[in-house]
């Protein structure tokens, strides 16, 4: 398995994104970004499966959450 | 003890509300938002299960559930981070001071003005709920920005035509901003449904949680300025706050506690059903009315003979004087103005105030029988 990190924002969207992602059967986990990843400092995304890439796309953006990039391989603390 | 003060907070608290909070204090009290660490995301957890929760009581969604303070923070947040000079505004004539003191203050200021619509009309033709809307739409301005009413008053169980009230303000463009302090956890609320825009509640009392905790519920959409700004979190390397909601609102650390055990008291409430707490309410309400109406004496100031909250005073004793009378008895109630005096004026009550009862879901028929009992005796 490889990590994919969707970099999202604030902790309270990461987690509607959680709930989203496990509601399609996609298991997801609330992590910190880390900083070397980010521009505007401290952020929240989902790490999950990149093989559910597409499906995650999917599902997030039918739930109006914006991914503002995705992170390969872990970026997260 | 017989409490019956629980428009003022509600007591006691159900006893998973007692057990949740010293659970977090335990367990998982970390600061939400702040780190990567287990506690952190476990109180973080707790605090997106409250928004969750209390989102679905109200019909809304869990990210524009904004934790504040308390009702009056929410209230504040909503007035002062609309209202630009020259606007107008509208209240009801049961607004607490919650509402008239910030509007009074900014009027006195110069910054806005604003003027008061009666909520009390008999039920007849045209209904009330029309006549309450006439009396607005007489009102509005073209520079009438935002309207606020009470859902249900603080010192009268009179029920406001929100959803009316609701539409009125969406096809005059108006922001509809609602004080749910005595309605949250007692009545149905849908801010879908009810076209509210902003709708400010408090944890403590009818939703049963600690005090500490309030709740500032958006309609999707509406952006505020900022009341308080710090740090809330997220994209920490700007000094600017953020544009979204919640964290735009929630500057500086949650009441993790107090939402954990809120949490827990939304969920009694949605196990009760709101349909039957309000059953129960209604229910004491009508005994104690039918009791104290065949004491001699007793003045009832009941616009509306339902809901949770009762009005009164015996013969010409001061409020204050009955009160703690019945304090000496076990009966706790409050007296004077309830911070309501444009309620207290609707109502014409007299200069000392009136003694208000409140009931929640643990008050019985015997606490009504024994209230009873001693206003009986005040009054001889």
């Amino acid at each position: 398995m490889v990590d994919c990190t969707a970099v999202i924002g604030s902790m309270t969207t990461a987690q509607k994104a959680q709930k989203a992602l496990a509601t399609a059967a996609i298991r997801a986990n609330v992590v910190k970004l880390d900083s070397s990843v980010t521009k505007r400092g401290c952020a929240y995304g989902v790490e999950y499966d990149c093989i559910q890439e597409a499906n995650v796309k999917a599902v997030l953006n039918a739930s109006g959450i914006c991914i503002s990039r995705i992170v390969r391989g872990g970026g997260y603390m | 003890m017989i409490y019956l003060d629980n428009a003022a907070t509600s007591f006691p608290k159900p006893p998973a509300v007692c057990k949740e909070v010293l659970n977090c204090l335990e367990n998982y009290c970390g600061n939400p938002g702040r780190g990567a660490h287990s506690l952190s995301l476990a109180a973080a957890e707790k605090v997106y299960e409250c928004r969750e929760n209390a989102a679905a009581l109200l019909g809304c969604e869990p990210e524009n559930i904004v934790f504040t303070l308390n009702t009056t923070h929410a209230l504040n947040i909503v007035i002062k981070g609309v209202l630009r000079p020259k606007d107008h505004v509208l209240l009801s004539d049961l607004e607490h001071n919650s509402v008239l003191r910030p509007l009074w203050r900014m009027a006195q200021e110069g910054i806005i003005e604003y003027d008061i619509y009666p909520s009390l009309t008999v039920e007849s033709r045209p209904p009330a709920s029309a006549l309450i809307c006439s009396h607005i739409s007489s009102l509005i301005r073209p520079n009438t920005r935002m309207l606020i009413c009470c859902h249900s008053s603080n010192i009268c169980s009179r029920v406001l035509p929100l959803r009316e009230i609701g539409a009125l303000c969406r096809r005059r463009g108006i922001l509809f901003v609602v004080d749910a302090a005595q309605s949250a956890g007692h009545l149905p609320i849908d801010m879908k449904k009810m076209n509210i825009d902003a709708l400010c509640a408090p944890g403590h009392k009818g939703l049963l949680g600690p005090q500490g905790c309030g709740i500032l519920a958006l309609r999707s959409g509406v952006l505020l300025d900022t009341l308080t700004e710090g740090g809330n979190g997220v994209n920490s390397l700007e000094a600017g706050m953020p544009d979204f909601s919640p964290e735009r609102y929630e500057a500086g650390t949650l009441a993790v506690p107090a939402i954990a055990g809120l949490s827990e008291g939304i969920k009694t409430i949605t196990a009760h059903g709101i349909i039957n707490i309000r059953a129960h309410a209604n229910m004491l309400y009508h005994t104690l009315y039918d009791m104290l109406s065949s004491v001699r004496g007793v003045t009832i100031y009941a616009p509306a003979h339902v809901g949770a909250v009762m009005l009164f005073n015996v013969r010409d004793i001061p409020s204050d004087t009955a009160a703690r009378e019945l304090d000496r008895a076990g009966i706790c109630v409050r007296s004077g103005f309830h911070c309501s005096p444009l309620g207290h004026a609707t109502l014409k009550t007299p200069a000392d105030g009136a003694i208000r009862a409140s009931f929640g879901i643990y008050n019985t028929q015997k606490d009504i029988e024994s209230l009873w009992r001693t206003v009986r005796e005040l009054a001889k």
